[in-house]
């Protein structure tokens, strides 16, 4: 059944994540009629499993990263029957930076410029430059935490608020790499040290990465909703699009959403934006397609969906004698390194990775790391021994570049739906040469850092499996419409008030966490709508 | 979809339901229960055993509710392993270890995370619990004004220029 046709949006809004909460913001704010549809609905600070003595078992399954684990109503499924890696998410409002580590460092100049710089990839249709402007806007927006100064980037870079303390956790990582003569730096982290706006200040529950407590991560559910929804923004929740409308003349015209008792609605709208992650995005384009759009929505290309990227990453956990209070947070990163992330040509593989450290909270997360080895070695009386070693843990993580390869993508699953019956997104990627190498790369470069540090034990983990919860590139930007999906505004180059604000228009995927990329990105795309919303059809 | 649980709250879209087992665990299975835990974690010359811990079945009862999900696994197990004296038992988790990993990954969070909810045993190891702890206002500047960040500073920008 469809309903009766509400309001005309002038902005449709598809997701409530970082950049759905950032152009819902920005454009309500200019005076726009903006409706976002979200098909998950409010997390609030106590659901969080640290709210429970029983967290490290809340999080193995019931709060797991991956939806397919998960599987809660708002979640669908992805299919990854032909995948290395199985992509993660969250479906709430706030999307998946409910669940992420709030690191927030910028690309690097050079990635906007991989084919000039090193002949893969591509080369952005903006640089550094051309971006800058709308990620200063997002830290003093944010409040973002860090150390003005860091010698990875262009000289003037610094943030709204005071960094972090490093704790003896990151002041043992930051020992090794002095010892070893490697660049390191105070993380940078969008989780404020002061109270900043509706975000408390940051009291290091450590559990980032399951959620905050304290409402002191910059979630996009808290750093923008608050200010979206007074600005005038109509939040849906338990909406699930399942198709984006478009006319005879090919344009936009609205969604077909399903609610949460499996009613269908009509929302029209003048212009469309999706927000809805590397994989949510090109399924809903995929299941788009119409006679005007055969092969999908803003699919003339063939792009959509292709070049997905998920910054495989890796792993050194280290177990050091004395007790480096490993329980507390922020994590957050308590330091990154870049000292891998460019082309070096003394390596065998091109581009390269971003380093962190953090800290391992919970002894039985201690125990979960120690799995690997021999029976003996772990249960029985070694486990008294093992458990003692969680305030003593380091974890050396590193986000890989991954290149662009159109042989990795989404498409629709042929055979796995949703609960409402919708086609799941069906993930096919593979890991390149050129990654493992970097991954090996990386993890012996983390061996060495806990060697100079002094840990007494460690874990390597060559491919988090389960992790990659960075999905980018399934719907590029481009001046081109024959190479790209979208222009550098999110422009859909085959529909003109369809746009894409997330993770999806990356061209390359850097090493850099995304998430501060994602958002100026999407405010730079917001902007644009407003200043161009007569060719929209939208009354100002 | 409906839009309720069957207890008639109203469904949570992104939020999982309390965790409750099935069924509680019965007499039997809560003995074979510590049994494990008296393998797994066993009393050493300086560290007590996890069946040693105060009100260790309440916390049993807790770790099993937050694995509701894996119940049948777990009960299976439990009945599989029912009556086995600590050798055998010994040399059975020793065979879920190598041939049913999923069975034994349960099995052994079940055990091991109800031990370490124990107040009195977390206390013995030193982890305060996941809390708020805020940090002293000088913290961060303590911590980075000893010099640490000089080797960094003094080697400079390392940063690879892009052309426009």
């Amino acid at each position: 059944m469809v309903s009766a046709p509400s309001n005309v949006a002038d902005v449709l809004v598809i997701g409530s994540g970082p950049s759905g909460g950032v152009v819902s913001h920005t454009l309500a704010a200019r005076g726009l009629r903006v409706v976002c549809l979200e098909q998950g609905d409010w997390v609030n600070p106590t659901d969080y499993p640290v709210n429970h003595l029983e967290w490290e078992l809340l999080i193995q399954k019931q709060w797991a990263h991956d939806p397919n684990v998960r599987k809660l109503p708002a979640d669908y499924p992805v299919d990854v029957s032909e995948s290395d890696m199985w992509p993660v998410m969250y479906n709430a409002v706030g999307g998946s930076s409910l669940f992420f580590g709030a690191e927030w460092p910028r690309l690097l100049p050079s990635d906007f410029r991989v084919r000039s710089l090193d002949g893969v990839g591509d080369d952005w249709p903006i640089t550094y430059a051309d971006l800058a402007p709308c990620y200063d806007e997002m830290d003093a927006f944010i409040g973002v935490s860090g150390l003005g100064g860091d010698p990875a980037y262009p000289e003037g870079l610094d943030y709204p608020l005071p960094p972090h303390p490093l704790g003896k956790v990151g002041r043992r990582a930051a020992a090794g790499m002095n010892a070893l003569g490697w660049h390191w730096w105070p993380g940078t982290n969008a989780i404020p040290t002061q109270r900043f706006k509706e975000l408390s200040q940051c009291a290091r529950w450590g559990t980032c990465e399951w959620g905050c407590p304290e409402s002191s991560k910059a979630s996009s559910d808290v750093a923008f909703w608050p200010h979206a929804l007074r600005s005038g923004a109509t939040l849906v929740t338990g909406a699930r699009v399942r198709q984006i409308l478009t006319g005879k003349d090919g344009r936009a015209e609205g969604a077909l959403w399903i609610d949460r008792e499996g009613v269908e609605h009509r929302q029209p709208a003048h212009s469309v934006v999706i927000c809805a992650n590397g994989i949510g995005t090109p399924r809903l384009l995929l299941l788009s397609a119409s006679a005007q759009h055969p092969d999908g929505l803003a699919n003339s290309s063939g792009l959509v969906g292709k070049n997905l990227m998920l910054h495989p990453n890796c792993s050194v956990t280290g177990f050091y004698d004395e007790d480096l209070e490993s329980w507390r947070g922020p994590a957050g990163q308590l330091i990154h390194s870049m000292e891998f992330y460019d082309t070096n040509p003394e390596h065998d593989f091109v581009r390269g990775a971003k380093m962190h450290a953090l800290p391992t909270p919970g002894p039985l997360s201690a125990i979960e790391v120690h799995r690997p080895l021999p029976y003996d070695e772990l249960w029985g009386p070694a486990i008294h021994k093992v458990v003692r070693s969680h305030a003593g843990g380091i974890l050396w993580a590193a986000n890989s570049e991954d290149l662009p390869d159109d042989a990795n993508r989404v498409t629709l699953s042929p055979g796995l739906t949703d609960g409402n019956g919708i086609p799941a997104p069906k993930v096919q990627y593979r890991i390149s040469e050129n990654t493992r190498k970097i991954l090996k790369f990386a993890v012996d470069r983390m061996e060495e850092i806990h060697a100079a540090s002094g840990a007494r034990e460690t874990f390597p983990v060559e491919l988090w499996v389960d992790q990659p919860g960075h999905l980018l590139g399934t719907a590029r930007m481009g001046d081109d419409p024959a190479t790209s999906v979208v222009d550098s505004y999110g422009r859909a180059h085959d529909v003109d008030n369809l746009f894409i604000a997330d993770g999806s228009i990356f061209v390359t995927s850097g090493s850099a966490n995304p998430t501060c990329t994602i958002t100026a990105l999407a405010l730079r795309v917001a902007r644009n709508i407003a200043d161009t919303a007569c060719n929209q059809k939208v009354a100002l | 979809m409906s839009t309720t649980t069957p207890s008639g709250r109203p469904l949570r879209l992104s939020v999982p339901p309390k965790c409750h087992a099935p069924r509680p665990i019965t007499a039997r299975e809560l003995a074979t229960l510590r049994a494990v835990a008296d393998v797994l974690v066993p009393a050493t010359g300086q560290d007590p055993a996890a069946t040693d811990a105060p009100d260790f079945d309440i916390w049993l009862h807790r770790a099993v509710d937050a694995r509701s999900d894996s119940f049948d696994l777990l009960t299976k197990a439990l009945a599989d392993l029912d009556g086995l004296r600590q050798a055998a038992l010994d040399v059975a988790l020793r065979r879920l270890h190598a041939e049913e990993t999923e069975t034994f990954v349960v099995l052994s969070a079940v055990v091991a995370g109800a031990w370490l909810m124990v107040p009195e045993v977390r206390a013995a190891m030193g982890y305060p619990g996941q809390k708020r702890d805020v940090p002293r206002l000088e913290e961060a500047a303590d911590q980075l004004s000893d010099g640490i960040l000089a080797p960094v500073l003094e080697r400079g920008h390392i940063y690879t220029p892009a052309p426009e």
